[in-house]
């Protein structure tokens, strides 16, 4: 059997049962909205997942896959899921529970006795290998992510009074008092 | 859902028991009569509630482009700035459902030249929204010939239009079926969408639930429990002179219906039924978008109170010398330095 | 021995649906990152909210004045009483639910309680239980519950996670404005001593010193002095603006971030150098400097205090009229708010461009032209030498800030002078744009930097429509017309469209301008090299 060809033809089902784990993850998903308004501006979160998805799946079960293309679509996901108030495991670990869903549907095909010849346990294998590839690449995202959100609060105190920066700046190499503000914001 | 359930449920059964129990005439005059009452008295007193409290600001949402300069074209509906063009924006509001139907727009079929399925709720809402008031209306206005003796042409023109696929007999009005159609999609909508669910209070489903039954309880009467007609107008004539005619005798599907709509009359004035008289009172929609050019004045305006310059310039008049900034009054000689 | 959970069972302890509690009965979470920090209790005392106390969002005990209940009440009974809008809007949902997916706070946290109809419903519920007798009578089944301290705090969290931006009385049937309710609570929170520190702090630095973060008018200047010498380093040109001079015809006011942050101070550059260009007759004032009004976040009557002084600078300097920079809530306030509060300013005149003898009829009362009107009509008229060519780097769209847009409807004029200025420039998808334009995220006072991930959430949908034309269309700008936006969106951006720089309108414009004497141009306003420079004209004459 070939496994690749085996997910491909279940592939709707089975990544519609990893979206909605996705989307489950959510603090309080808004099933109504998340999984029905398909729409990329108006539902940018849930088509963002479900797009990503789809992209990812057919990276794990062995289809020809443009890395950038995976990464991107990785990295689309984690972004957002990174600022989501959720935590770590729970930003990156939605992408283990793809592991469950095809224990369910899918190893017990393998494991069937007219497909122990077709090496299709290792195929099987192979996947659940890359969606732990998924996962450490999600990590490195996930951190990444949260670097950013650090440096761009940084950023924005700093831009937020960038001239008076200057003027201390100034003043200190003139050795002058620094300019009076009691803002901290 | 289950408490509105049970309470139009139970007005149902006491619109059927009272008068099946002999109190007819409390059912089919003294409760249509206060009903009324109610209705008119309570629609006044919130109109008069709301008018009571003043427009402090001027703040209509603007949906399109202002009037400034000659050669930019303005948006006259969307930012009107005369009384006619505001009115234009009520009408089509009121009249059609304007911010409604903005939803619609909001759908799209394709992104990157792929299609896609869009979710079509809102413009259905849209839809069967204005199916629903319009159906109404027609009612109302054909309910006008219990009313009115004679009956005036305009309502037996209607009444044509409606009835225009002249099928069945008593011939079937086209906007029975509309009404039962857009009260199901309205709460089907509200009862399959979870989001909706989440957001609906008991009053959102009982008025849907008061009007289903009331629909259904008139559509019953009109083609199968059938009424006497003319016994009906002379109840009804009886109630609109204000002289009672005994309501003996008519079937009690008649009771349950008026029932019924008493009970929205009564409901109608403290609910949100009312956003038909306050959508006319939406300052986002009734107000001319022209508050740069004419002054909108606030009646209660508090007096001006606010951190002058005179004060400002006390506390840094030595730093605003220093740095050339003109001040209006100069500072004190320093003392001579000893 | 417990057995580690499986990832399923570690994942799935959070619940999958709507909760099963009502949004009655689910309570706000409070942890780092969720509120913004809170007022200083001197900083309140300073504006005269008397229940200012020492408070904080995460303590269970918010150490509420004991008549709580009593001033809440009394705020909502006034707040009815002088706003029919509020009785309206209090009156009239029917709960459609068209505009829960309007709202960019929803779309990009998908929690029930930022849908604009159960933002509002908080503040109805609490409502029908106190000013309506079915309320009082029947409770819960009327949508009516007890006000306590736990909704305060629900208040608190929900109603500043609204940038009353006004999106969703776009598409409301009855045209329900969330700004309004958001603006009134706020204040009612403000009255049991609940602020929060970014805005607080920036009403009373304003109040004091006239400018956001408190400095001082000699600081100000120098401040002034070194985009003037980043002016001159550029253009070869001195320009040196006059300060609270009487005598001039017009004084210019804009949002003091201009004055002070990245890049809002590449704008300021810009006007400055427009005015120079021009030969305009103005003056800058240091005690209204401030055209941005924290106070209208909070409170109509703060805002009219701050607002006040702009027409009373006005006065004192003996201008005739206003000229106003880019900025978004203060042309809320100014084109709806000014004139009612402050007004009438009959010692004003109404505004013509000296340049074009253009009238300004629509500014006819409040006597303050939008500095997009003032350049539209230079460029129509053809009194600027623009040399967009400059700008050849750019791909650029155009951000409507949501005041302008749908407070104003000042949709056209910005467009005019972009298109003018640059040559490459792309629209947004349709339905993120003009009057349905997405808000940033941080507006009405929530670019607090500690609530960075809820502002990163909330700008999502803005960022998305963006990213789409970064993307298909190489789009590597996006300018826009609001101070606050210029706050705002670089983190934004940063953070989900690395490769697009936020600016001012008015900085392109300045990098377009050929001003007189001037020497060739080899670099913007922000000191990059031009990849399309000025041609040397001495090199070229040697060549």
């Amino acid at each position: 059997m070939d496994i690749t060809a085996y997910c491909t033809s279940k592939g709707e089902k089975l990544v519609g049962l990893w979206v909605d784990r996705f989307f489950a993850s959510y603090p309080i998903d808004s099933t109504g909205f998340m999984r029905t308004r398909r729409d990329k501006f108006a539902n940018p979160v849930g088509e963002t997942t479900r797009n990503a998805a789809a992209l990812l799946f057919d990276a794990v079960i062995g289809k020809d896959a443009d890395p950038e293309a995976v990464k991107l679509a990785l990295h689309d996901l984690i972004w957002i899921r990174a600022v989501q108030d959720m935590t770590p495991s729970q930003a990156v670990g939605a992408i283990v529970l793809l592991k469950d869903i095809l224990r369910k549907e899918v190893l017990a095909e393998c494991l069937k006795p007219e497909n122990s010849s077709s090496g299709s346990l290792k195929g099987y294998l192979d996947m659940e290998s890359r969606i732990d590839t998924l996962c450490l690449m999600a990590l490195d995202m996930y951190a990444e992510a949260r670097e950013r959100v650090y440096r761009v609060r940084i950023e924005d105190v700093k831009q937020s009074q960038s001239q008076v920066i200057r003027l201390a700046g100034l003043r200190r190499e003139r050795s002058e008092p620094l300019p009076e503000t009691d803002n901290e914001g | 859902m289950t408490i509105a359930l049970a309470a139009t449920l139970l007005i149902l059964f006491i619109g059927w028991a009272g008068p099946a129990l002999g109190l007819q005439y409390l059912f089919g005059v003294i409760l249509p009569l206060t009903a009324g009452a109610v209705f008119i008295i309570g629609f006044i007193w919130k109109i008069v509630h709301w008018a009571k409290s003043p427009v402090p600001f001027a703040i209509p949402t603007v949906a399109g482009q202002q009037r400034t300069l000659s050669w930019i074209k303005p948006n006259r509906l969307d930012c009107p700035w005369t009384t006619p063009a505001v009115v234009g924006r009520m009408l089509l509001e009121v009249l059609a459902f304007r911010s409604l139907f903005r939803n619609t727009r909001a759908e799209r079929t394709t992104i990157d030249g792929t299609p896609r399925v869009t979710y079509f709720s809102n413009k259905w809402l849209w839809v069967f929204a204005l199916l629903f008031h319009y159906s109404m209306l027609v009612i109302i206005i054909r309910h006008a010939r219990f009313f009115l003796d004679p009956v005036p042409a305009c309502i037996a023109v209607v009444e044509f239009l409606d009835g225009v696929f002249q099928i069945g007999a008593p011939r079937f009005y086209l906007t029975d079926a509309f009404i039962i159609m857009a009260l199901a999609f309205l709460f089907l909508r509200r009862a399959c969408s979870e989001r909706l669910r989440y957001i609906s209070l008991p009053a959102d489903w009982f008025a849907l639930f008061l009007l289903i039954a009331i629909a259904g309880s008139g559509i019953c009467m009109r083609y199968i429990s059938k009424v006497d007609i003319n016994q009906v107008k002379e109840v009804i004539m009886g109630l609109a002179t204000l002289h009672p005619v005994s309501p003996e005798g008519i079937g009690s599907i008649f009771f349950v219906h008026v029932t019924l709509v008493s009970a929205l009359l009564i409901y109608f004035p403290f609910s949100k039924l009312m956003h038909m008289g306050g959508v006319f009172f939406s300052p986002t929609r009734n107000m001319k978008c022209n508050t740069r050019q004419e002054r909108h004045v606030n009646p209660w305006n508090p007096p001006k109170n606010f951190h002058t310059y005179a004060e400002y310039e006390d506390e840094f008049r030595d730093a605003m010398v220093e740095a050339g900034i003109p001040v209006d009054k100069q500072p004190e000689p320093k003392p001579e330095e000893a | 021995m417990a057995k580690m959970p499986t990832p399923d069972q570690l994942l799935s302890a959070i619940p999958a649906s709507f909760p099963k509690a009502g949004w009655m009965d689910t309570k706000p979470d409070f942890h780092p990152g969720s509120y913004c920090y809170p007022a200083k209790t001197e900083t309140l005392k300073g504006l005269g909210f008397e229940n200012a106390h020492n408070w904080a969002p995460d303590n269970e005990d918010w150490e509420l004045p004991e008549n709580w209940e009593e001033i809440i009440y009394n705020s909502l009974k006034d707040a009815l009483e002088k706003h029919r809008s509020l009785k309206v809007f209090m009156d009239c949902c029917v709960r459609c639910g068209a505009c829960a997916d309007k709202c960019h706070f929803f779309i990009g946290t998908n929690d029930p309680k930022n849908m604009p109809v159960l933002r509002a419903e908080l503040l109805r519920s609490v409502y029908r239980r106190d000013f309506t007798t079915a309320g009082k009578l029947l409770g819960k089944v009327a949508g009516a519950r007890k006000l306590d301290k736990s909704i305060i705090k629900e208040w608190f969290i929900y109603f500043y996670q609204c940038t009353e931006c006004r999106r969703c009385s776009l598409f409301c049937p009855y045209g329900i404005d969330t700004a309004e309710i958001t603006v009134i609570v706020r204040q009612m929170l403000l009255d049991l001593g609940l602020g929060i520190n970014w805005i607080m702090n920036s009403v009373s630095d304003c109040n004091r010193t006239g400018n956001h973060l408190g400095i001082q008018p000699h600081s100000m200047r120098e401040i002034v002095e070194f985009l003037c010498d980043d002016i001159e380093t550029i253009t070869g040109i001195r320009i040196d603006p006059p300060w609270n001079e009487k005598g001039h015809e017009v004084i210019f006011i804009t949002p003091s971030g201009d004055y002070f942050a990245d890049p809002g101070i590449y704008t300021f550059m810009g006007y400055l150098m427009l005015f120079h260009e021009i030969g305009l007759d103005y003056t800058l004032s240091t005690y209204a400097s401030e055209g941005g009004n924290f106070g209208s976040f909070v409170s109509f009557d703060v805002a009219k205090r701050l607002n006040a002084k702009m027409y009373a600078e006005a006065e004192r300097l003996g201008v005739k009229w206003i000229l106003g920079g880019e900025c978004g809530h203060m042309w809320r306030v100014v084109n709806q708010y000014m004139a009612t509060y402050n007004g009438p300013a009959d010692f004003l005149e109404t505004p013509v461009s000296p340049i074009t003898g253009t009238v300004f009829k629509n500014a006819a009362a409040t006597k303050m032209v939008h500095i997009a009107e003032f350049t539209a009509d230079l460029i129509k008229n053809n009194k600027l030498n623009l040399r967009p060519r400059r700008n050849d780097h750019i791909i650029t769209t155009w951000h409507d800030s949501c005041n302008p847009a749908r407070a104003m409807g000042i949709l056209e004029e910005p467009r005019f002078i972009l298109k003018n200025v640059c040559n490459n420039f792309v629209e947004m998808p349709e339905h993120t744009i003009r009057e349905e334009t997405f808000c940033c995220g941080s507006g009405s006072g929530l670019n607090a930097e500690e609530i960075m991930d809820q502002r990163l959430r909330g700008g999502f949908p803005r960022a998305n429509a963006l990213r789409y034309v970064h993307d298909t269309k190489d789009v590597n700008w996006m300018a826009c017309m609001c101070a606050l936006d210029r706050a705002a969106l670089p983190p934004l951006v940063d953070y989900w469209v690395p490769g697009v720089t936020v600016s001012g309108l008015h900085e392109l414009v300045a990098n377009a301008l050929v001003m007189k004497g001037e020497i060739p141009r080899t670099m913007d306003l922000r000191q990059e090299d031009l990849p399309f420079p000025d041609e040397d004209p001495e090199a070229a004459e040697e060549a």
